[in-house]
């Protein structure tokens, strides 16, 4: 029998009560969670790792958020995991400059439930 | 439950960052009133999230970051930081809470605070009348030149506190210890047949104050109430001992170490902006 393959998601946030918040929500939820504090990191762990669904936050140390967003999309073995922005930058601007750059989705921390985080994840991911 | 508490995680995490671009905005007055809201906050977050340290271990977060260096060296000072605040703020509140049992409960089971209090005015009981006359009689007798003088060797403070003097005289007369300065004790003491005599003073009974006192000895005839010249005058010591000053300075100490952890958790504060 086929073993049930375990959606994995990246999380890639510097603040660490943050991470392991989102950590413990969505292990909860079912999935396998992998982490980087900062944005190289994480473009070389989505690299190695595929995952099945990115949430990227914007501020990161080493490489921003815009830039990781960039090199996901720009690599073909990548190219189709959706990527969600988890942001505390609110402007329009910010929001426009992310979706355009490929992202499925923009949420701003400060107006953010994880239970709603957790449908729209589920429901992409669908 | 447990949704609505990581919830609340990321709500303490939006107002710090909020809390922080305030900082940077702002100077002077408000952005002291900013940083204090921030100490505020990063405690609680402290507390909150405790769990999330305790119910979580980085080598599992982060399994695939083994070559370089792994999750919990990545996130040491941070949460070093986190680990500080919340020792500090636990000793603060420790602490607080202490001193708020003693405030409420020590007035219900001993009555309210008194600075003064007369109590038990009643006539000296006999035997104490006895005793101080026969200390005046002591102090006040005749001397006589040629009556032996005893001789103070030595003064050891012993291990709960007290101190014993050691001296010689002659054998079998009466040693009488004089303990003086702004508190004074006599004692009276036998010499043995070897010459020797040893003179306890318990702290437990008569607490000497911190500081120096003057100890004399002389010998005195009970039977012709007279006695010897001093000896010369010496001097000793008394010093508390570390948990006497703990006690003494709590209040004091209590009261420092919250400026101390405000003053950490301001700079630990900082550190994050």
């Amino acid at each position: 029998m086929a073993k049930k393959k375990n959606r994995i998601l990246l999380i890639i946030e510097d603040d660490e009560i943050l991470l392991r918040a989102l950590y413990l929500f969505f292990e909860n939820k079912g999935f396998t969670i992998a982490s980087a504090t900062d944005g190289d990191t994480g473009s070389k762990m989505a690299d190695r790792l595929k995952p099945d669904i990115i949430l990227l936050d914007l501020m990161l140390p080493k490489m921003s958020g815009f830039d990781v967003l960039k090199y996901v999309k720009a690599n073909p073995a990548l190219r189709n995991t959706p990527v969600i922005v988890l942001s505390n930058l609110g402007d329009t601007e910010d929001i426009d400059h992310a979706k355009t750059l490929g992202a499925a989705d923009y949420f701003v921390k400060a107006r953010t439930d994880l239970d709603m985080l957790g449908k729209r994840i589920e429901k992409i991911l669908k | 439950m447990r949704d609505r508490w990581l919830n609340f995680v990321l709500h303490l995490t939006n107002r710090i960052y909020a809390r922080k671009q305030s900082v940077l905005a702002h100077e002077g007055l408000k952005s002291a009133g900013d940083i204090a809201a921030l100490v505020l906050l990063e405690s609680v977050l402290a507390l909150v999230s405790f769990p999330l340290y305790v119910g979580l271990k980085p080598a599992t977060v982060t399994a695939f970051l083994q070559e370089k260096g792994g999750y919990a060296k990545i996130a040491f000072d941070y949460h070093l930081r986190r680990i500080l605040t919340l020792t500090g703020v636990s000793i603060v509140l420790v602490i607080w809470l202490l001193k708020l049992a003693l405030i409420i409960f020590v007035p219900a089971f001993y009555g309210p605070l008194r600075l003064y209090s007369v109590s038990e005015i009643s006539p000296v009981p006999l035997q104490n009348k006895e005793l101080i006359a026969a200390d005046t009689q002591i102090q006040t007798a005749r001397i006589i030149e040629t009556m032996p003088k005893p001789r103070l060797v030595e003064v050891r403070k012993e291990k709960g506190g007290d101190y014993v003097f050691f001296g010689t005289g002659k054998s079998g007369t009466e040693i009488v210890l004089l303990l003086s300065g702004q508190q004074s004790a006599v004692y009276t003491e036998s010499v043995d047949k070897s010459g020797h005599f040893a003179i306890r003073h318990s702290q437990k009974n008569f607490k000497l104050n911190e500081g120096n006192h003057s100890v004399i000895v002389f010998s005195y005839d009970k039977d012709i109430q007279a006695r010897s010249n001093i000896a010369s005058e010496q001097f000793f010591k008394v010093t508390s001992t570390f948990t006497d000053r703990l006690i003494k300075n709590i209040d004091i100490l209590a009261n420092w170490s919250v400026i101390i952890i405000l003053a950490i958790g301001i700079f630990l504060t900082a550190l994050t902006l």
